[in-house]
């Protein structure tokens, strides 16, 4: 996000709105800037689907950890450092050549911030939020995505209760790479579940 | 769907689009991780504001996420509906960054030797 300094231009209604609340919340006690400052830093720079990645990669290559990362995800996410808000109760759900798993918060935006960062504005989107459950091999092909016909499509509701993050196949001919060669070729879509890798 | 349901953004780009969200995205974000809430409590409230008022394409999300916040701060009582409207018009008629235009540097420190 570039900080846009336009002295002459006045402040838009909505922006007033957020800065009415942060003065009075900061005026009372209630927050510190810096701290607000700290936030938003973390999720510009340093969660996003990177993590995601490195978590995958790790599963394509160590056997242990990928079964440790089936069985609880949450603890075998937060071994490699990351975890926090909405990354608390994790489910891995793994792509298989006759199972292909995809994920969508049909009431909002539930989404694993710590891997995967802040959703697309895609997955907040009332469209993909109805489409996804009622016609999912279509609007995956609209992705650009085919399903076979003899895979089945598992679609998951993602909510506070439960996030959902997408293992996908590992793609042929890559056994000789190494883990940072296999995370860079591993996508955000992959774990959303909406594109190959 | 088509445009809407795809990635409109290159991986890794920030997801705020303007200042304000983010703000508003750190505030509420902070408050639960500081105990103050259970996150239950602000998703109930990002639900009904989505439902009842939410742009069919969702570009609107964080101003729902806004609407959601405001409700959420006033319902635990930390700040009234009142106060925040009138600091609202107090900001908008005592902007920061008056109307000025500078024609050359506003400082200058000279070299400290030729």
């Amino acid at each position: 996000m570039s900080e846009n300094h336009r002295h002459n231009a006045p402040e838009s209604d909505i922006a007033l709105r957020v800065k009415a609340m942060e003065q009075l919340l900061t005026e009372k006690g209630i927050v510190d800037p810096a701290a607000i400052d700290l936030v938003v830093d973390y999720y510009e720079t340093r969660v996003g689907p990177r993590n995601g990645a490195r978590v995958v990669a790790r599963a394509w290559s160590d056997p242990a950890y990928h079964e440790r990362l089936m069985q609880d995800a949450t603890a075998a996410i937060a071994e490699l450092g990351f975890s926090g808000l909405q990354g608390e109760d994790m489910v891995v759900l793994e792509n298989t050549p006759e199972v292909h798993n995809v994920v969508v918060c049909t009431l909002c935006s539930c989404y694993p911030w710590p891997v995967l960062g802040l959703p697309p504005t895609w997955y907040k989107s009332p469209p993909y939020r109805a489409r996804i459950v009622r016609e999912p091999r279509k609007v995956l092909a609209e992705f650009g995505m085919d399903v076979g016909d003899d895979v089945e499509v598992r679609v998951w509701d993602s909510s506070a209760e439960l996030r959902y993050m997408v293992l996908p196949m590992r793609p042929e001919g890559t056994d000789g790479l190494s883990e940072d060669e296999l995370a860079a070729r591993v996508t955000r879509d992959g774990m959303i579940g909406v594109a190959p890798v | 769907m088509s445009a809407a349901a795809h990635p409109d953004l290159p991986e890794g780009t920030p997801s705020f689009h303007e200042p304000w969200q983010a703000r508003i995205f750190a505030l509420v974000t902070r408050l639960c991780e500081d105990g103050r809430y259970d996150w239950d409590r602000f998703k109930v409230l990002l639900i009904d504001e989505i439902e009842r008022n939410g742009a069919p394409d969702g570009a609107d999300y964080y101003e729902r996420w806004l609407a959601a916040a405001e409700r959420l701060i006033t319902d635990m009582g930390l700040l009234s509906r009142d106060e925040l409207a009138a600091r609202k018009s107090h900001l908008a008629d005592h902007p920061p960054h008056p109307t000025h235009a500078a024609p050359g540097p506003i400082a200058v420190d000279p070299p400290r030797r030729t």
